[in-house]
């Protein structure tokens, strides 16, 4: 028994006196409560609560088992020990909005329903019982939410921040007009009616008609940005600064039905979420070398303030993956200011999952340089910069790669790039393979110097049977953790590796995949979509593979954040023991979907011949 | 195998009335858990120290009902049972005696449509030999015993040869139907605990 409540020892009244938010309650409410609580078993398969039944006459806390809530038989929601279910029914007296089946043997405390609604008299009671249930219910309306995580205020509609009609000016109008119409209505963007609309914000008058010489009756288009970078008004807050922070824009229009109606700009943005990455990347792109050891916290507090505001795991590592490279250019600039201006142009490239942008906070560092032809002095600058970069991202939190996958020794001109990659390609040893694995996932996060030839190097190969072969078998390197019956097998110590068998299968996949279809894109889900376009890939493979991943991705950065507060080390294993039914369910799943599509993909291209 | 079976005076009770004590016995509708705190595990010479009772009622374990009891023992001595139970000697000796608590526990034995205990001979007969020494009748409860209930559940294992055994201990058997773990040696938590377990046995037995 390793789960966390197996060593505490409760009896039906402590259990519930220390259950928030009945821990709030004063003590003779308590026992008002505690008094009338009765124990009841309810044997697997007893519908408990029927929808649009009579009222629910108890309020229920399941101790032990999980009940499923559902609608006309699409589960919704799994209570599980420790969270409890019937309670808008006893609040307002109503008639049940969920089925409630006991999906295993339920051992429950009820309080019944006269009782429970006494209790809310007590504000404080009241508030926590409303919130919970609230949030958790919203979270069942997005089905692709694992478990129904907790989901706030990030997940409103990004509209929600727009707080006026839109400021236009005819398309005509000068910058004089402008800047004295932002004034009046105090704001920082006004909207040219052109057609695409054009926007002209603070920033635009400063950097592109003030810094530039230009006078008030400079015509307004000159200086306009078009077509304004728009979401639809459905979007979440949350999403919608992902999108904001990767192009670097400050100012983002929201659309009804494809015509725009409000601007929401960094600003909005910020005061609607205090703990927001923007504040990060900020500090970030201007952290002096004293403020880098701070980084890993700041990091860790953003994540978890994302993953707590109900962001899908994807996006979040999305942000994580944008922060790092913000990091690296400010880890570039410091070094430059030292070492002087570089004797040519470069490139540093990501590697791995970073320049596939699904980046976890435990990462080693994996890192390339490009540059042009050069002398030795020039080879010296670039490995000092490689070296200081290397040792300020260290100082950041970033583990050294154990394989040395790092600028200070993967440096070289395009040429000695492209000999390396068609060496990769053409040379059928594994050590080779693993090379390929590392260096076909890259992106250039500073850096003027264009690489894309190294990508039309490995598109050259697409057609080449041997090599797919190869690239299939080491697809097949490292396989979901299945024993018989398709039970997930853990290690002595009850844990299993996320990454080695979920993550790492699903990436070479796509990888592979991609590279079958010739495409060059580096996210994992987008070479999954890529596939099934390709003919690759089953739509309906695509899709458990896409949910599987966003599921091992959801888990590892749980447990990364566990342990992160809880100073213990940052593993991708997890305890078996340790995850909810439904979880321990959702992963059997999800590990089985992976094998299967591994291996027909893996035979299809006649990967199983080369591994003999 | 029910002992309680044994009891009916037949001729005395009317057709009806025996069929409705008959199904009661079968489905009780009201029944009080109950778990001594004893000395020691020898019958004729173990002294109650605490007594816990729940009632159960149409299923529902009535937590607000629990009551927990200690007895100051007659024999002032036999300090070792005691401490076994997380007992101080001092608490035990300002505790009424049996022969107040006992009319109480009996009155609510009465009250019940069966008396549930674990392991059911061994509390039964310290309480019987309590009655003869306080000079009270035993009312003579249908008795329920979760020990048995895990046999019958047992046997159908076997002959099914399905499955791990269930254990027959209070803790063992409760944490095979996955129920929390309690605090063993407390009477009121054993009450509780004891009940729970006839919950989920009767249901799996129902299967």
């Amino acid at each position: 028994m390793a789960g966390r409540d197996a060593h505490e020892v409760l009896g039906p009244e402590a259990f519930l006196r220390v259950l928030p938010p009945f821990d709030r309650l004063a003590d003779d409410a308590f026992a008002e409560a505690a008094a009338a609580m009765e124990v009841v078993y309810v044997p697997a398969g007893t519908r408990v609560l029927h929808r649009d039944g009579t009222p629910s006459a108890h309020l229920h806390v399941v101790r032990k088992g999980t009940a499923l809530l559902s609608r006309d038989g699409v589960p919704a929601l799994s209570v599980e020990a420790g969270e409890w279910f019937g309670l808008p029914s006893v609040l307002e007296d109503a008639r049940p909005e969920f089925d409630v089946d006991a999906l295993d043997d339920l051992l429950v405390y009820r309080l019944p329903a006269e009782v429970v609604r006494r209790l809310t008299r007590s504000p404080d009671f009241a508030a926590q019982v409303t919130r919970g249930l609230a949030s958790r219910l919203r979270a069942t309306s997005r089905p692709s939410d694992v478990d129904g995580a907790p989901v706030a205020a990030a997940m409103a509609p990004v509209t929600t921040l727009v707080r006026r009609p839109l400021v236009t000016l005819p398309a005509e109008a000068d910058v004089g007009e402008i800047a004295r119409t932002m004034r009046s209505e105090a704001v920082s963007s006004v909207v040219l009616s052109s057609d695409p609309p054009a926007i002209v914000t603070t920033r635009d008058l400063r950097d592109r008609v003030l810094a530039e010489g230009h006078g008030p009756a400079t015509p307004g288009r000159r200086i306009a940005s078009s077509p304004i970078l728009s979401v639809e008004e459905s979007t979440s807050i949350t999403e919608a600064r992902v999108t904001m922070l990767e192009r670097s824009m400050h100012h983002l229009g929201v659309e009804r039905d494809g015509r725009l109606v409000g601007i929401v700009s960094t600003g909005d943005l910020l005061r609607s979420d205090a703990s927001s990455p923007f504040h990060v990347q900020r500090e970030l792109a201007t952290a002096s070398r004293d403020a880098f050891p701070a980084v890993p916290d700041q990091l860790h507090a953003t994540v978890a303030g994302l993953l707590s505001g109900g962001l899908s795991p994807l996006e979040v590592t999305r942000t994580v993956s944008m922060l790092s490279d913000v990091l690296v250019r400010r880890a570039i600039q410091l070094a430059t200011e030292e070492l002087g201006p570089a004797p040519c142009a470069y490139a540093w490239l990501t590697l791995g999952s970073d320049a596939r942008r699904e980046q976890t906070l435990v990462s080693d560092q994996d890192h390339a340089l490009v540059h042009e032809a050069t002398d030795d002095a020039g080879v010296a600058w670039f490995h000092a910069l490689a070296t200081d970069v290397t040792e300020l991202l260290a100082t950041a939190g970033l583990p050294r790669c154990p394989g040395g996958v790092m600028a200070t020794n993967w440096s070289g001109t395009m040429d000695t790039w492209r000999r390396r990659f068609a060496g990769w390609i053409t040379t059928p040893d594994v050590q080779a393979l693993y090379e390929t694995s590392i260096f076909f996932d890259h992106r250039v996060v500073a850096g003027s110097l264009e690489v894309g030839e190294l990508d039309e190097v490995v598109r050259r190969h697409r057609g080449d049977g041997v090599l797919l072969a190869r690239l299939a078998a080491a697809a097949g390197t490292s396989r979901p953790p299945l024993g018989l019956f398709h039970r997930v097998r853990s290690t002595a110590d009850g844990t299993v590796d996320l990454k080695a068998g979920g993550v790492n299968p699903i990436i070479a996949l796509g990888r592979l995949l991609a590279f079958e279809a010739g495409s060059s894109v580096r996210s994992t889900t987008h070479r999954l979509e890529v596939a099934v376009e390709h003919g690759g890939l089953a739509l309906d493979a695509a899709e458990e593979l896409t949910e599987a991943f966003r599921f091992f991705q959801q888990l590892r950065l749980e447990a990364h954040q566990r342990a992160w507060r809880q100073h213990t080390e940052r593993t991708n294993r997890i305890v078996l023991e340790e995850l909810t039914p439904t979880r321990r369910r959702h992963l059997k799943e999800a590990f089985v979907a992976v094998g299967r599509t591994q291996q027909s993909t893996i035979q299809r291209l006649g990967g199983e011949e080369v591994s003999r | 195998m029910s002992p309680a079976l044994g009891h009916t005076s037949g001729l005395s009770l009317g057709l009806v009335r025996g069929r409705r004590l008959l199904r009661r016995r079968e489905h009780p509708h009201r029944l009080l858990a109950l778990d001594l705190e004893t000395t020691g595990y020898d019958p004729a010479n173990a002294e109650v120290i605490a007594i816990g009772t729940v009632p159960i009622v149409d299923g529902a374990v009535r937590i607000g009902e629990l009551t927990t009891t200690l007895v100051r023992p007659a024999v002032g001595s036999a300090e070792d049972g005691i401490s076994a139970h997380h007992l101080r000697p001092s608490e035990v000796a300002v505790a009424p005696p049996l022969s107040q608590v006992l009319p109480v526990v009996l009155g609510a034995i009465a009250t019940a449509d069966a008396l549930l205990v674990h392991h059911a001979p061994l509390d039964v007969r310290v309480l019987r030999r309590a009655c003869a020494a306080t000079h009270c009748a035993w009312p003579g409860p249908a008795i329920i015993d979760t020990v048995e209930l895990i046999g019958r559940c047992r046997a159908r294992e076997r002959a099914t040869g399905s499955g791990r055994r269930l254990p027959r201990d209070l803790a063992g058997a409760r944490a095979a139907f996955g129920l929390p773990p309690h605090h063993a040696h407390d009477a009121g938590a054993d009450a509780v605990a004891t009940a729970e377990l006839y919950l989920a046995l009767r249901a799996r037995l129902a299967r």
